[in-house]
C-alpha cells in the first residue's frame, strides 16, 4: 500500500495510469475526503466519478458544485493540462527544511471582547436573498 | 478651467478657496462621463442624485472633503449595488460599508460610481467582466489593464478624480501601468480588507489609483488603519503620507533586480525602465544590482495559492443568501451546480476547477503545500533584498497594452502578464506604478509603468522615491487623445 501510493505520487500529473493505481487511488482517498464535501453524493456515484490522477475536469468540477457544459469540459481540459504542466516547474525547487507561508505578514491571536456590536436586523440580512419566508432563506430541500 | 482634469490635490485648493463647490465638481465629472464613457465605458454604473445630495453637505474642511472616487465594484458602499463585474451578484445591494468607504466617508469623499473590472477581480485585461470591457483611453482597441481596469481607465481618462481599487496578483498597478496613471498597493494588512469581496485572502489589498503621486498619498492616509473587523490587519501606525513628500533622495539606495530585466520584456518597456533608472541616479540614488533568485517561480506559486483561496472563498455564491438562484431545481446538488453555472463566467469557472484541484485529496502536498513552501522562498529573496536597498526599481508590466482580444483563448499567456507583480503580493511588500514614459506602437502612444516596491508598512518612503521621479519628469502632465 505505501508502495504503492508513492508510485502513485511518483506518477501524479501523468494521464496514462493503469486500473490497478485508480483503485488504489479511491481506497487512499475514500477516509479523505469521502464523502466528498458533501453528504449528498452516494457512494456508487463517487465510485463511477472517479478521478484520473492528473487533473479530471468532469470530477473536479462535481466537488466544486458546478454545473459545466461538454464544451467547457474539453475546453477547461485543454487549458487547465497547460497550466498544470506550467506550474510543474516548482517541483524543481528544494523545499526541504522550508517552513509554508500562509500570509505574508503573520498576525497571531486577534481577539476582541465578545460583546454585542449594532449591525444588520434580519429584515437587512435578508434583504438580497433570491428566495426568503417567513423571516427566513429559503434552502432548496436537503432530505429526500 | 477644465475641473474634471484636475488631481485632488488642486481640487482641494479650489474646493477649500470657496472657487469650485462640491456640487460644481461633481457635476463638471459627470459631464466628463457622459461625454467619454461611452467609449471608454469605464463604469458600470453611477448614482448622481445619491452623491448630488452628500456633495451638497460635504464639509470641506475635511482632508478629501467633497472629492468624489470612484469605487471597483468589488468594494462594498451601502446602498449601491456591488456586482463585482459578475452575474451572479446582478441585482445585489450592498447592505453596508467596507471599512475602507467608511474610512472614506469619515475623511470628506464621496463615493461616486462602480468601475468595471474583470469578473471577481480575475483577470489581467478587464476582458472578463461579464459585462462589457473597458477600452484603454491612449488607444481604444487595447485594453486597459486589469482586473482593476475600470478604475485604471477613469482616472487616466479624467472620469475621476482618483479611485480605489483592490491588488491581488497586480490588478491595481498593471492597469496603473497601461492607463499612464498611478497605481498603489498597500502593504498587506495595511488596509482593512473588510467589505472587500474576497477572491484570495492572503493576497487581496485595497489601494489607490490617481493621477499624482501626493493624491495616492492622500487616499492612502485616509484608508489605512488596523480594523477589528479584519484580524489580518495590522497594528501599525499610520504616518501621514505626504508629510516628507518633496525630500530628495541623497544616500537612497535603490536595487535592480537582475531576473526582472530578462529577455521577452518589450524593448520600448526596457528601455524607458533602464532610462528611469538613469533619472533616479542624477536625482543622487544609488543603484545597486539586487537579485530575487525565485522569480521565475511566482507566476506558478500564485496561480495555485490565489485559486485554491479563490475557491473556497467563491463556495458562498450558493444562491442562498444573496445572488443569482437557478430555477426550480431538481435537488440541492443541481441547486448548486446550476446556480454557479449560470452565474459565474469562464475564467472563474476555470480557476474554481483549479484551485478546487490543487487542494484536492492527494494533491494537496503536491501543490498547495509545496507553492506554500516555495513563497517562503520569495518571501526571503525580498527579505536579502532590502538589507541592501531602501527600494526596488522594475518594470510594472513587461510590455504596454495589448490588442482587445488577442489573449482571451490562451489563459497561461494571460497569467504571465502578472510577471513583475505578482510576488510583491506573495511577499506581502508595498508596490507602485507610476508612469515612465510612452512606447510608439501602430501610431498609437502607449503609457509605460515604472515599478517600486518598498519594504513592508513603509509606503512612506516609498511614496517620496515616486514622488521625486514623477516631479522631475513630465510624464504625469500628459493625456489621453480624447475629446475634451
Amino acid at each position: 500500500m505505501v508502495g504503492l501510493k508513492k508510485s502513485l505520487r511518483n506518477l501524479s500529473g501523468l494521464a496514462d495510469v493503469g486500473k490497478a493505481v485508480r483503485v488504489t487511488r479511491f481506497i487512499d482517498q475514500k477516509s479523505l475526503v469521502f464523502p466528498p464535501s458533501s453528504s449528498l453524493l452516494l457512494f456508487s456515484e463517487f465510485l463511477i466519478s472517479m478521478p484520473s490522477p492528473a487533473l479530471d475536469v468532469r470530477y473536479t468540477a462535481q466537488l466544486a458544485r458546478l454545473h459545466l457544459t461538454e464544451e467547457e469540459i474539453a475546453t477547461f481540459q485543454s487549458q487547465l493540462d497547460h497550466v498544470i504542466q506550467y506550474v510543474e516547474k516548482l517541483k524543481q525547487v528544494d523545499v526541504s527544511n522550508v517552513e509554508p507561508t500562509a500570509h505574508a505578514i503573520p498576525v497571531f491571536n486577534v481577539f476582541r471582547k465578545d460583546e454585542s456590536r449594532d449591525w444588520f436586523d434580519a429584515a437587512t440580512a435578508l434583504s438580497n436573498a433570491p428566495r426568503q419566508a417567513s423571516g427566513l432563506f429559503s434552502v432548496t430541500k436537503v432530505v429526500e | 478651467m477644465d475641473l474634471a482634469a484636475l488631481s485632488i490635490t488642486e481640487l482641494r485648493e479650489h474646493l477649500r478657496s470657496r472657487a469650485v463647490s462640491p456640487v460644481e465638481a461633481l457635476d463638471a465629472l459627470d459631464r466628463r462621463i457622459a461625454s467619454v464613457d461611452p467609449t471608454i465605458r469605464g463604469y458600470l454604473n453611477r448614482d448622481i442624485d445619491q452623491a448630488r445630495a452628500l456633495a451638497a453637505t460635504a464639509d470641506i474642511t475635511l482632508p478629501l472633503g467633497g472629492v468624489p472616487i470612484a469605487i471597483k465594484d468589488v468594494l462594498n458602499v451601502k446602498g449601491q449595488p456591488c456586482t463585482c463585474a459578475s452575474k451572479i451578484l446582478r441585482g445585489y445591494t450592498a447592505p453596508y460599508d467596507a471599512t475602507a468607504i467608511a474610512r472614506l466617508r469619515a475623511a470628506g469623499a464621496i463615493p461616486f460610481g462602480r468601475t468595471n473590472m474583470d469578473e471577481f477581480a480575475m483577470g489581467s485585461s478587464t476582458e472578463n467582466s461579464s459585462v462589457h470591457p473597458t477600452a484603454n483611453p491612449w488607444d481604444t482597441s487595447r485594453i486597459p489593464g486589469g482586473s482593476s481596469g475600470g478604475s485604471a481607465a477613469v482616472v487616466a481618462a479624467d472620469e475621476a478624480y482618483g479611485a480605489l481599487g483592490s491588488d491581488t496578483g497586480g490588478s491595481i498597478r498593471q492597469p496603473a501601468a497601461l492607463c499612464g496613471c498611478v497605481g498603489l498597493k498597500p502593504t498587506y494588512g495595511r488596509v482593512s480588507r473588510f467589505g472587500l469581496v474576497a477572491f484570495a485572502s492572503s493576497l487581496d489589498q485595497i489601494g489607490p489609483f490617481s493621477k499624482t503621486v501626493r493624491d495616492s498619498a492622500l487616499l492612502l492616509n485616509a484608508i489605512s488603519g488596523q480594523d477589528p473587523q479584519d484580524s489580518t490587519s495590522v497594528a501599525q501606525p499610520v504616518p501621514d503620507f505626504t508629510a516628507n513628500l518633496g525630500r530628495d533622495l541623497k544616500g537612497i539606495r535603490l536595487g535592480m533586480p537582475r531576473e526582472y530585466f530578462i529577455d521577452g520584456i518589450h524593448p520600448q518597456v526596457d528601455a524607458a525602465v533602464r532610462s528611469a533608472i538613469r533619472h533616479y541616479e542624477s536625482l543622487g540614488a544609488e543603484i545597486v544590482e539586487v537579485s530575487l533568485p525565485h522569480t521565475d517561480y511566482a507566476v506558478a506559486v500564485y496561480y495555485i495559492l490565489a485559486t485554491a483561496e479563490a475557491s473556497a472563498n467563491l463556495a458562498r455564491f450558493d444562491g442562498v443568501r444573496y445572488g443569482h438562484r437557478a430555477d426550480a431545481p431538481l435537488n440541492l446538488l443541481d441547486h448548486y451546480g446550476r446556480t454557479r453555472e449560470e452565474g459565474f463566467g469562464p475564467e472563474v469557472k476555470r480557476r474554481i476547477i483549479l484551485g478546487t484541484y490543487v487542494l484536492s485529496s492527494g494533491y494537496y502536498d503536491a501543490y498547495y503545500l509545496r507553492a506554500q513552501k516555495v513563497r517562503t522562498l520569495i518571501r526571503q529573496d525580498f527579505t536579502r533584498a532590502f538589507d541592501q536597498v531602501d527600494a526596488i526599481v522594475c518594470p510594472t508590466s513587461p510590455e504596454p497594452a495589448f490588442k482587445a482580444g488577442e489573449r482571451t483563448g490562451d489563459p497561461l499567456k494571460m497569467y504571465l502578464a502578472d510577471i513583475f507583480t505578482i510576488a510583491t503580493n506573495l511577499a506581502g511588500n508595498p508596490g507602485i506604478s507610476i508612469p515612465c514614459g510612452f512606447a510608439e506602437i501602430d501610431g498609437a502612444r502607449l503609457p509605460i509603468g515604472l515599478q517600486l516596491i518598498g519594504k513592508p508598512f513603509e509606503e512612506a518612503p516609498l511614496l517620496e522615491i515616486a514622488h521625486a521621479y514623477e516631479q522631475s519628469t513630465p510624464w504625469h502632465l500628459q493625456h489621453p487623445p480624447l475629446p475634451s
